[in-house]
């Protein structure tokens, strides 16, 4: 059992230590950014509850949501405004910019069910 | 005042109790009708003070059955393939309009809409208090 834990252990360590956010350039996103901020927070944490929190949420799934906007399959009229002026290459950046800001507030619910 | 059995949810969340361990409670402490009714007019009416939070505690057992999915770091959905997203510590608001988004039907996720579908407005409050008090 000790064992079958260490090893699931390790699988999960090398899971996590695979960049999450490979394909994007940072830099790149971080300058695309600028007028996200208004709304999601300087740190991607947005103060405003209204406003999803970006900070280190999985960069794909950030990536999904802006294109999901663009396409009009998730139907939201201020985001679709703000995800058709980016191009692909900037949703993946922009993607990687919030999902590597540190000082995160979201959380799997790993061990916060009843029961756990 | 909000009706008990309105929603058809069980109203004695905010006690923690299930409705099996609030009738052993109530027939073992042999508590006269007087009080009972008293703290059964101060529990309905509790949430007329705190009109948008839902009870945290109740939000709790009812995200048993989400952290299937969004309880695993690093679990992804399949087709396509991308990260489930991670709703522990969201804001409040913004959680309650994303379930409502899926309820609707203006989010098209197929299993997150039959999710949606299956949540009373009371549960996604609940569900909604309980997420946003999470942190990592
Ligand atoms: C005027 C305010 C505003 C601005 C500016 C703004 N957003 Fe948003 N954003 C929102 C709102 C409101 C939502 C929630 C919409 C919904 O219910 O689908 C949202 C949702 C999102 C989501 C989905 C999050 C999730 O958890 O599903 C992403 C990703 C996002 N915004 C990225 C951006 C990016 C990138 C920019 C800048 C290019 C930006 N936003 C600018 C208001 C804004
Ligand atoms: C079968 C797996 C699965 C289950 C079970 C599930 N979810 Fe989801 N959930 C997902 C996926 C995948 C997404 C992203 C969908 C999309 O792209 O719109 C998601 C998205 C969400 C979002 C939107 C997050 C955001 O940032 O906009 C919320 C909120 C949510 N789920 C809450 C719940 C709750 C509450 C439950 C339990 C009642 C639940 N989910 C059960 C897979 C699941």
């Amino acid at each position: 059992m000790k064992r079958f834990h260490a090893s699931l252990l390790i699988t999960t360590l090398a899971a996590c230590a695979t960049p999450a956010f490979a394909k994007g350039d940072i830099e790149a996103g971080k300058a695309k950014s600028v007028p996200c901020q208004a709304c999601h927070g300087a740190d991607g944490n947005a103060a405003d509850p209204q406003y999803p929190r970006l900070a280190g949420q999985y960069h794909d799934y950030l990536e999904r949501a802006l294109r999901e906007y663009k396409t009009g399959e998730r139907k939201n009229p201020i985001m679709a405004g703000f995800a058709t002026t980016l191009s692909e290459e900037d949703i993946v950046n922009v993607s990687a910019y919030f999902a590597s800001l540190p000082g995160t507030k979201l959380t799997d619910l790993h061990d916060k069910v009843q029961g756990d | 005042m909000r009706a008990v059995a309105g929603d058809g949810g069980w109203p004695l969340y905010s006690t923690g109790l299930t409705p099996e361990k609030f009738n052993q409670r109530r027939t073992g402490t042999k508590m006269t009708r007087a009080p009972l009714f008293a703290a059964a007019l101060l529990i309905t009416s509790l949430p007329c003070f705190a009109a948008d939070k839902g009870d945290a505690a109740a939000g709790k057992t009812k995200v048993y059955t989400c952290a299937g999915c969004h309880g695993i770091p690093g679990w992804k959905n399949p087709y396509p393939n991308y990260h489930v997203p991670r709703i522990g510590g969201q804001n409040y608001d913004y959680l309650v309009t994303a379930l409502n988004e899926y309820k609707k039907g203006e989010r098209s996720h197929p299993t997150m809409r039959a999710q949606g579908e299956s949540l009373s407005e009371q549960d996604i409050r609940d569900i909604a208090t309980y997420l946003s008090s999470l942190t990592p």
